[in-house]
């Protein structure tokens, strides 16, 4: 038994199709690598507000999950690390993690805060998709797992307050970066997505007006523990939005942008944003600008119903021409054809969101090298087979879920996970390859 | 002094030819001097260009060759012809096929376009080879806060990775040197947009109504004038000020960008053509 093939698997990003792959395998005993690039697992999901089509709190129901994987016993949580090399084949896979210096040992901080509370500089806060602020040494959001804060080494001015406030001695300013090398038989890829950059559309007015917004800033500002501990405020003055507008299909379903497919689940984002706006603020005037509304998963189709008649959004079906900003009052003028009267309308809104479509995360190219699996023409992860092997890639051992073969919402991802765990205890239970 | 090969283009010197006046004046105050070129020809923009590419790039090619030949950048006044050189020469740079096309056809003549020479506007110009200090420097009399709109033209600052002029979507040049010279510039909805003009020729009716748009835009920021960086801007912007789509509110004087620097810098009305402008920007063009 001296020889035995590895009994471990990698899962590579900790977003929630990482996270069940990860608890899948763990349960039935095998051991577990989840490497995440960011500080906390959670991903995407964790930044967003409600769920669609339950009106779930994402939080919510996602918390227990990060503490049953951070608790797992088989599960061995690398935050804040990236995979280096690949060798090896299915059963028998070489990898070497980098694990970046994070400046505070994991093992010592409890997560108290008395270093942050003692850090004076500040800077954006990515979680909060840079409108809210945290300090040099932070957690991104109050659930982050592990409960361990990290040093911004590029924001922080080396004071040393930090150092001294933290009773556990747990900040380590000389840490430097370390190599862990891992013996996996099977490798999971939940890499996820980007949200499409919205400014690649200059006239729809996103990064030149301060009300068009994108679709995980409004997220962000509708969140009880986001920056605005969840009041919706327009950006440029701080007052409520009584007219907000939504604009779909951006990055999605774009030949000229490279961005041809659709995003799948913009069209359920913003109906869902959409009620919420109106949860938030009764008598607002809501819009949809879409194409055609996509409602296909189960109880879309509902929910998309319960907006229009129960809620009052308003749906135009036309994709917006442009928006204009009235130089005074920082309202926004909507230009768009609505096709179902054959129409040009002005709308004026005082709050303009965009819905981004979604692409792969950045770095994919590199992973993919790494891995030597194949790309799709759209930059996705190219899988074995469209029905009967969705999280298979062309390199045996090494399976994909959730985003990063293409665009999923969170119940998709979610099987998507539990099917590569699947795949991949396959290999471990016949003792590796 | 810096020396630029000056092309005019075709409508220029017959449409607007206080603009060329204005140029030369303007910019050898500035230091920089002017030589005309000779036996010039149309750039093919847009016309030529939408039935023979090769066509196009032969004629800008033609010119490119020419300025080659006297050894010279050339600085092209009017948007559309600055555009074509622009794009045309990065056609013959990446295009060795095109090229060696061009270049048999431009044998006969004895011209050979080997890509030494650079294509500027007049706001490179402006913002490259002058610069906004020496700019400040040469105002002798600043104006007093009059409130301007720039209109900087399509053309001119797209596509941007091949013009590389200013931003297209927040270009800033023309408002700077408004702002230089003591004016007052003013931004207003749909800044970036078309002027129409290129539509003039195809439907009247559509090309009035994206002009007039833009005037709408402009009056209700209560700009007292507009300054334009391109030929078929200032026309187009001007001419659908009158006729029966017009209305009856006062009408916007449109000025190109060198009328409005010139009394700044102490050059007088007439050497500017000031009195060729059809709605007469007198008023506000009186510095203190």
């Amino acid at each position: 038994m001296t020889e035995r093939k590895a009994q471990a698997a990698l899962v590579i990003g900790g977003g929630v199709a990482g996270m069940q792959a990860a608890l899948d395998i763990a349960n039935q005993g095998f051991k577990v690598y989840l490497v995440e690039r960011t500080p906390s697992i959670g991903g995407r999901m964790a930044q967003i507000d409600k769920t669609f089509p339950t009106l779930d709190c994402s939080a919510c129901i996602l918390t227990p999950k990060l503490s049953e994987v951070s608790h797992h016993k088989h599960i061995n949580l690398l935050t804040y690390s990236e995979v280096g090399s690949v060798t090896g084949k299915s059963g028998d896979f070489h990898v070497r993690i980098r694990r970046k210096a994070r400046f505070v040992k994991e093992d010592l901080c409890s997560g108290c805060g008395d270093c942050a509370a003692e850090c004076p500089t500040e800077v954006p806060n990515e979680f909060d998709m840079n409108i809210g602020f945290r300090k040099a040494i932070y957690i991104g959001f109050p659930q982050a797992t592990p409960n361990v804060y990290t040093v911004d080494k590029e924001n922080c001015i080396n004071c040393g307050r930090c150092v001294k406030a933290c009773q556990r001695n747990a900040i380590d300013m000389e840490m430097t970066d370390r190599t862990l090398d891992i013996h996996v038989g099977a490798i999971i890829i939940a890499t996820g997505f980007e949200l499409f950059d919205v400014s690649q559309y200059p006239r729809l007015g996103y990064g030149h007006y301060p009300n068009v917004i994108h679709a995980m800033e409004f997220e962000r500002l509708i969140n009880a523990a986001g920056p605005t501990h969840g009041h919706l405020v327009r950006l440029s003055d701080g007052r409520k939005p009584h007219s907000i507008g939504f604009v779909q299909c951006v990055g999605a379903r774009d030949v000229q942008k490279g961005v041809p497919y659709c995003s799948r689940v913009c069209c359920m984002y913003s109906i869902k944003n959409a009620v919420m706006a109106l949860e938030h603020y009764p008598d607002a005037e809501v819009s949809v600008y879409y194409a055609d509304i996509r409602a296909f998963g189960k109880g879309f189709e509902e929910f998309y119903e319960m907006a229009k008649k129960r809620f009052g959004v308003r749906f135009v079906r036309g994709r917006v021409a442009e928006v204009m900003e009235g130089k005074n009052t920082g309202n926004l003028v909507v230009k768009v054809e609505d096709t179902e009267s054959s129409t040009i309308r002005l709308v004026e809104h005082d709050m303009v969101v965009i819905s981004p479509g979604i692409i792969p995360p950045e770095g994919m190219d590199t992973l993919a090298t790494k891995m030597g699996i194949a790309k799709s023409d759209d930059g996705y992860v190219q899988i074995a087979h469209s029905f009967f092997g969705p999280t298979l890639t062309k390199v045996p051992g090494v399976f994909v879920c959730g985003c990063a073969d293409g665009p999923k919402d969170i119940p998709d991802s979610v099987s998507a996970g539990s099917s590569a765990a699947m795949k991949a205890t396959i290999i471990l239970s016949k003792g590796g390859a | 002094m810096k020396e630029f090969v000056l092309y005019t283009g075709c409508t220029t010197p017959v449409r607007l030819p206080a603009y060329e006046a204005a140029i030369t004046i303007v910019l050898e105050k500035l230091g920089v001097r002017l030589i005309p070129m000779k036996d010039a020809n149309c750039c093919g923009a847009q016309y030529v260009e939408s039935v023979s590419h090769t066509a196009f790039a032969a004629m800008s090619g033609r010119i490119l060759a020419i300025a080659e030949s006297m050894d010279r950048d050339i600085l092209a006044v009017c948007g559309a012809c600055s555009g074509s050189l622009k794009i045309v020469k990065h056609d013959l740079d990446h295009n060795p096929d095109l090229r060696a096309e061009v270049n048999d056809l431009l044998a006969e003549e004895g011209l050979k376009y080997t890509g030494t020479v650079e294509v500027k506007h007049l706001l490179q110009i402006f913002n490259e080879d002058i610069g906004y200090d020496a700019i400040k420097a040469a105002i002798v009399k600043p104006y007093n806060g009059v409130r301007l709109a720039a209109h900087y033209g399509c053309h001119v600052t797209r596509p941007p990775e091949i013009v590389q002029v200013d931003n297209p979507e927040t270009p800033v040049i023309i408002d700077k040197i408004i702002e230089i010279a003591g004016a007052t510039p003013v931004d207003y909805t749909g800044k970036t947009r078309c002027c129409g003009g290129p539509m003039l020729a195809m439907d009247q009716e559509v090309a009035n109504k994206i002009g007039l748009d833009k005037i709408k835009n402009i009056r209700s920021e209560r700009a007292q004038g507009i300054v334009t960086a391109c030929v078929f801007c200032d026309i187009q912007l001007t001419q659908v000020q009158f006729g029966d789509t017009a209305g009856s509110e006062p009408k916007i004087p449109v000025l190109t960008l060198p009328q409005f620097l010139g009394p700044a810098l102490g050059i007088n009305f007439d050497k500017l053509g000031i009195q060729l402008n059809k709605i007469s920007p007198e008023a506000i063009l009186q510095v203190t």
